[in-house]
């Protein structure tokens, strides 16, 4: 039997459904081969998670902010600066829960570079680059890590008089897309001391902040979650999400027993019904899809010479406006996010007999905005006629949040209402900027 | 408006589903009587009549009926409605712009608790006999309209202390002018009791009697949401038909691991619920693989879409098909799923004429078409696509399903398991128009969300 201080599962490489737990059924005599098939099926649940987290995309712009690169950058004297800096630009500020036992990767399109600028008067080329990162802290509501920087640099364009020309040919920028992939984005020491690991491996959250700096010319950025390892403490006889079941039968009893199977020094949890039935209601509570999350990033109005974060979304109305289109109130027809929920359909909310009867899905969900109000302002994240989730007193900035329940997909192919983001600013005189928006499954707080 | 006095049913009334609303429909304002709630598992008492006096017969399962009084009905040293939370209390009432008074009432003293109309218009709630918040009902008028009341508690997730230990939500919907409105407030948990329960009044005898008319009330011992509660008592919704059948997506009873003692006894049946549930979580971290809501929305045009820009191109299966280099995202494929439905907010238009066709599609790349091997993943690319033509009517603009297709994986470096989707455009694909000039486009959001089709392509299997 196993005696070790931390269980450590390593969820790589799992093969993703059907797990052979067909042994259990009604009248079957229980033996360990499918009970622990069952516990080992409970480890593949969170480890399918490829959930983006947060992206970013050039959203619809017809061009980059960056300059094509047709200005000569050593024109001395006097000239503007008509490049950006190597100063860091934000794109977007995401709040997401992760799922237990993951990591994150960044997979980022972009094109070569163009031109930065260096010096400040006189203004002198600073060549052509771009750099892009990922500023990751988490947070476990017990311990911090981060901000840890998780960057790329990106080429420039060897293009043109001074090198940093965008293309102009038609479908030019297509043949020239790069991609890199930014991997091993997790809590450092998490894969070398299991004490952080045990910290970080139950429900963590992560603020991640997507950053630019240079000529950088990004296409789209999508953060997601990979499976990678979760530990426990061997005295953890609470909820958790891993089974954290060895991948052999060899050292296990053959009985589905807690007590027995215990090591001479250190308690073992993973091999009786209680962790089973622990890890199956944690799992059932908590596991679901990151909503959505929004950054007021605007590719087409950023200004990369002097802005260094996205000019917010403004609301300036003693009633609710849509924080894109300025359209009053919720609108079922109109654009807006999806809540692709149909996989995360709770009983309490959804049960088809008699509760939802296949006729509408709910999910709980945590909202957090980032926003600030001349007055007194509120966001609203609306999903359905009846469902919202209002986040209300915003004051000074910072990030705001509440809990409440949004309608959602029934099937994973149902034209379900869109989630639309409404806000206030409670009297027509102030104004309610909101610069992001991220919309977790569940209602929990870390 | 005339409409009919819903409310003349007794007994279990089994909602009877009527196609009388879809999803992306505004639903209300039907001179159709509505639903009339449904008696449930969590139901703790459920009564429907022509006033309150008559809403003594429960139609829950415990069939516990109430006493009738003097306008209300009541019942005394109630235990089954001395209950803090979750819970979900519902009233179906008439009122008017002066109607006032007590819907609900649930002990005395410092341990009262009320639902009611403070003042005409406004409705109320008090718990621990201390008022936690008003809201306005929308669209009252000289003539009675019918209402629904909902007043909704459970947990507070954020509670710091004792004072805000209870989230709850008070809603309202005017079902004559079809408005909606909610407030929720965070306060103690409710002093329990022994108390005399009263719906319409503050008492047996009739003080404080609700001026209005009662037609329905219920208990729930669930905190309810307001989609069910308004699919209960409001307007009945129709069943969206699917061909991503949600055979593992709904979550049948949760476990719970109280159940068992520490020396896990009971193991069997534990262990066939626990792998019930495994089973139906199977996919339960799947989610979109694209989500956005375009931040730029250009007025998209034929002249504009086939122009030499270094953003546009063809498609690779059809140069008809301009893809937006602004329009591509990659996104990870999760291993436990085969299939995609997409769907587009669009709308298009013409300055003149006749309605000009305008093809949307939406293609997986297993790499970037055109991109050359930097980073990895080479080899031959492979593309599915689905996408509808769009003939007319989408001036105001709307959700159009584009359909589903398999997925085109990535393979190999870092393109291993992921895919690229790229939204295209082509006005007039057929030749059919003279008028491709005056065709307007506009993209206004994007949605692919993956699902698993039985019969589709085989899921990666890992060594």
């Amino acid at each position: 039997m196993t005696n070790e201080q931390y269980k450590a599962r390593t969820l790589l490489g799992l093969d993703p459904t059907s797990p052979a737990i067909g042994g259990i059924a009604p009248w079957t005599r229980l033996r360990w081969s499918p009970l622990g098939a069952l516990m080992r099926a409970q480890d593949t649940v969170p480890a399918t998670s490829r959930r983006i987290v947060a992206s970013w995309s050039l959203s619809g712009a017809q061009d980059w902010a960056q300059p094509n690169g047709t200005n000569d950058p050593n024109a001395g004297g006097a000239s503007p600066q008509t490049y950006p800096t190597n100063d860091w630009r934000t794109l977007g500020v995401h709040q997401a829960h992760v799922t237990p036992g993951c990591e994150l990767r960044a997979q980022v399109l972009y094109c070569p570079a163009g031109l930065v600028h260096k010096g400040g008067g006189p203004w002198a080329s600073d060549g052509a680059w771009g750099e892009f990162r990922v500023r990751a802290t988490w947070t476990n509501g017990v311990a911090t890590d981060g901000p840890n920087n998780h960057s790329m640099m990106m080429e420039g364009s060897t293009k043109g008089t001074y090198t940093g020309l965008e293309n102009s040919g038609a479908g030019q920028n297509w043949s020239d897309i790069r991609e890199k992939q930014i991997t091993d984005i997790r809590p450092a020491e998490y894969l070398t001391d299991p004490a952080v690991a045990v910290d970080f491996s139950e429900w963590t959250d992560v603020e991640l902040t997507l950053q630019i700096r240079g000529g950088a010319r990004v296409i789209a950025v999508c953060v997601f979650e990979v499976p990678r390892a979760h530990v426990t403490l061997h005295s953890n006889d609470q909820l958790t999400s891993v089974h954290a079941m060895p991948p052999s039968n060899a050292p296990q009893t053959s009985f589905p027993q807690t007590k027995a199977a215990d090591g001479t020094t250190y308690e073992e949890h993973r091999f009786g019904t209680r962790r089973l039935m622990q890890v199956a209601e944690r799992q059932s509570e908590r596991l679901g899809p990151r909503i959505m999350s929004m950054s007021a990033w605007n590719e087409s109005t950023i200004d990369p010479l002097t802005d260094t974060e996205p000019d917010p979304l403004t609301v300036q109305s003693a009633s609710y406006l849509d924080l894109i289109t300025g359209a009053a109130g919720y609108d079922l027809n109109g654009p807006g996010w999806i809540v692709a929920g149909s996989n995360a359909q709770l009983h309490r909310l959804c049960d088809p007999r008699l509760i939802a009867r296949g006729r509408f899905a709910v999910v709980p969900a945590r909202v957090r905005v980032d926003a600030s109000c001349t007055g007194t302002g509120t966001v609203r994240v609306q999903c359905g006629r009846y469902e919202w989730i209002e986040i209300g007193g915003i004051t000074s900035r910072d990030v705001y949040t509440a809990v409440g329940y949004l309608q959602s997909q029934i099937f994973a192919d149902h034209n379900a209402p869109p989630l639309q983001v409404l806000g206030t600013s409670g009297n027509a005189s102030r104004v309610l900027s909101v610069y992001g928006v991220s919309v977790d499954f569940g209602q929990w707080a870390s | 408006m005339s409409r009919a006095v819903p409310g003349t049913r007794t007994g279990v009334a089994l909602g009877v589903p009527r196609a009388t609303s879809q999803a992306l429909t505004a639903v209300q304002s039907s001179d159709v009587a509505g639903p009339t709630g449904t008696a449930k598992q969590s139901t703790r008492y459920l009564a429907i009549g022509a006033s309150v006096t008559a809403c003594i017969d429960d139609a829950s399962q415990y069939d516990l009926d109430m006493t009738a009084g003097t306008s209300a009905a009541y019942e005394n040293a109630s235990t089954r409605f001395n209950h803090s939370h979750p819970r979900t209390i519902v009233v179906r009432c008439q009122a008017n712009n002066t109607d006032t008074l007590n819907l609900w009432r649930h002990g005395t003293g410092g341990s009262l608790e009320l639902l009611r109309f403070s003042a005409a218009n406004t409705l109320q709630i008090l718990t621990n006999n201390t008022a936690r918040v008003t809201l306005t009902v929308p669209g009252l008028g000289a003539s009675r309209a019918n209402l629904v009341v909902a007043w909704t508690s459970e947990a507070n997730p954020d509670t710091t202390g004792a004072a805000d230990a209870v989230l709850s939500t008070l809603m309202v919907w005017n079902v004559d002018s079809g408005e909606y409105d909610a407030v929720s407030v965070a306060h103690p948990t409710k002093s329990l009791g022994s108390f005399q329960a009263v719906w319409g009044a503050g008492d047996n005898v009739g003080t404080n009697a609700f001026t209005g008319i009662i037609t329905g009330v219920l208990y729930e011992n669930r905190r309810m949401s307001a989609t069910e509660i308004g699919a209960d008592w409001v307007a009945d919704l129709s069943t969206p038909l699917s061909a991503a059948h949600p055979e593992t997506s709904l979550q049948g009873l949760p476990p719970s691991s109280g159940i068992l003692d520490a020396e896990s006894h009971w193991h069997g049946p534990a262990a066939v619920w626990a792998c019930d549930a495994t089973r139906r979580l199977e996919r339960r971290c799947l989610q979109w693989l694209r989500n956005e809501r375009l931040r730029i929305v250009p007025t998209w045009t034929n002249a504009l879409l086939t122009a030499a820009d270094a953003f546009i191109r063809g498609a690779p299966s059809d140069s008809d098909d301009r893809m937006s280099i602004a329009w591509l995202e990659p996104a990870p494929v999760p291993d436990n799923c085969n299939h995609l439905w997409v769907r587009v907010h669009v709308r298009s238009y013409v300055t003149s004429g006749a309605a000009v066709p305008v093809r949307i599609r939406l293609y997986s790349f297993s790499k970037p078409p055109g991109a050359l091997g930097f980073g990895g993943g080479g080899g031959a690319i492979t593309s599915y696509f689905c996408g509808t033509t769009v003939l007319e009517g989408y001036a105001a603009g709307r959700f159009v399903s584009l359909g589903t297709m398999p997925i085109a994986r990535g393979t190999g470096g870092i393109r291993e398991g992921m895919t690229y989707l790229a939204l295209a455009l082509a006005v007039d694909p057929n030749n059919e128009s003279g008028n491709d000039s005056a065709a307007r486009i506009e993209i206004s959001a994007i949605h692919v969300v993956p699902y698993f089709r039985a019969g589709g392509a085989q899921l990666p299997v890992h060594p």
